[in-house]
């Protein structure tokens, strides 16, 4: 019996469709539009939010808190800057509110979840655990900070963008960012010779 | 992009960089949780507010004085002169002893 593929024939056809039509039909309210365009910016909004997020449940809830945020947000979006740059600035705040909001309830909290340990891939790998160390190390030392420093630092210093990205992303101004960041480093300085993990 | 002018922290976030601490999204099930929380999430109290903020801006002043006018005459065919007529004509209307 012939079956035809029709996913694959969906898939070309969708991917001809420009973004700006997708975000112009979600913003009318086009749930499908959305969930295509969900599905295309879930992974950044993933990789960012793991910066945040304590275990993978919480992780999961945050980024479907989040996707519900720019569902909402989409009739506001103007199409005069880019929408991956409006998705983020979303994101971003997101998860800012997300750190406020629990931040009580993560001081009470173990750092590591245990159950991410057991799902390395190899912990056997020397690479593998230095940089499963180093992110403990850092998360604890994030942990301790105010959530405003905690987003800036992650931010500039482990997703690498720059001042002024960080400040329209944050919707701080850039001599904020600068000086809170130099005061937050600082202060993470502080905390690893606390803890007498100074290399 | 560097910012950072210590040593200390630098090699610590490069290492922490390439850490993902919970590994990849897992697709399976993914449209149908995000169909159910769309779904599920009305418009909230700041979303309903937020939507009104345009019946509380300044553009919207003179059009907020033409319906004043418009009731002020129909309910009396004309303006009373000055404010204090005004005043003493809608104090009228409240179910006050005045």
């Amino acid at each position: 019996m012939f079956f035809f593929d029709t996913s694959r024939a969906t898939r070309k056809v969708e991917t001809e469709i420009p973004e700006s039509e997708w975000v112009a039909r979600a913003g009318k309210g086009d749930e499908d539009a959305f969930v295509h365009l969900a599905a295309n910016y879930r992974q950044r909004i993933w990789a960012t939010a793991s910066r945040f997020a304590r275990s993978r449940p919480e992780l999961e809830d945050l980024v479907q808190d989040l996707l519900v945020k720019l569902w909402r947000g989409l009739p506001s979006y103007r199409s005069d800057a880019p929408f991956e740059h409006w998705v983020m600035t979303v994101a971003v705040r997101g998860c800012y509110d997300f750190l406020r909001s629990n931040r009580r309830r993560r001081e009470s909290e173990c750092l590591v979840d245990p159950t991410e340990r057991r799902e390395d891939p190899d912990p056997s790998d020397e690479r593998t655990r230095s940089r499963r160390e180093a992110w403990e190390t850092v998360s604890l030392l994030l942990g301790r900070l105010d959530p405003k420093d905690r987003v800036l630092i992650t931010l500039l210093d482990l997703e690498e963008r720059g001042v002024r990205e960080t400040a329209e992303l944050t919707g701080w101004s850039e001599a904020n960012v600068k000086v809170r960041a130099h005061r937050a480093r600082k202060k993470m300085r502080e905390f690893l010779s606390e803890l007498g993990l100074e290399p | 992009m560097k910012h950072n002018d210590d040593h200390t922290l630098d090699p610590l976030f490069a290492e922490a960089r390439g850490h993902h601490p919970f590994g990849e999204p897992v697709d399976f099930g993914f449209e149908t949780r995000l169909r159910a929380a769309l779904g599920a999430s009305g418009p909230g109290f700041a979303e309903c507010l937020a939507s009104l903020s345009w019946r509380f801006s300044a553009a919207f002043l003179p059009l907020i004085l033409a319906a004043f006018v418009f009731l002020a005459m129909r309910h009396h065919h004309a303006l009373p002169d000055g404010v204090g007529g005004i005043v003493s004509q809608w104090a009228g209307l409240l179910p006050l002893p005045i």
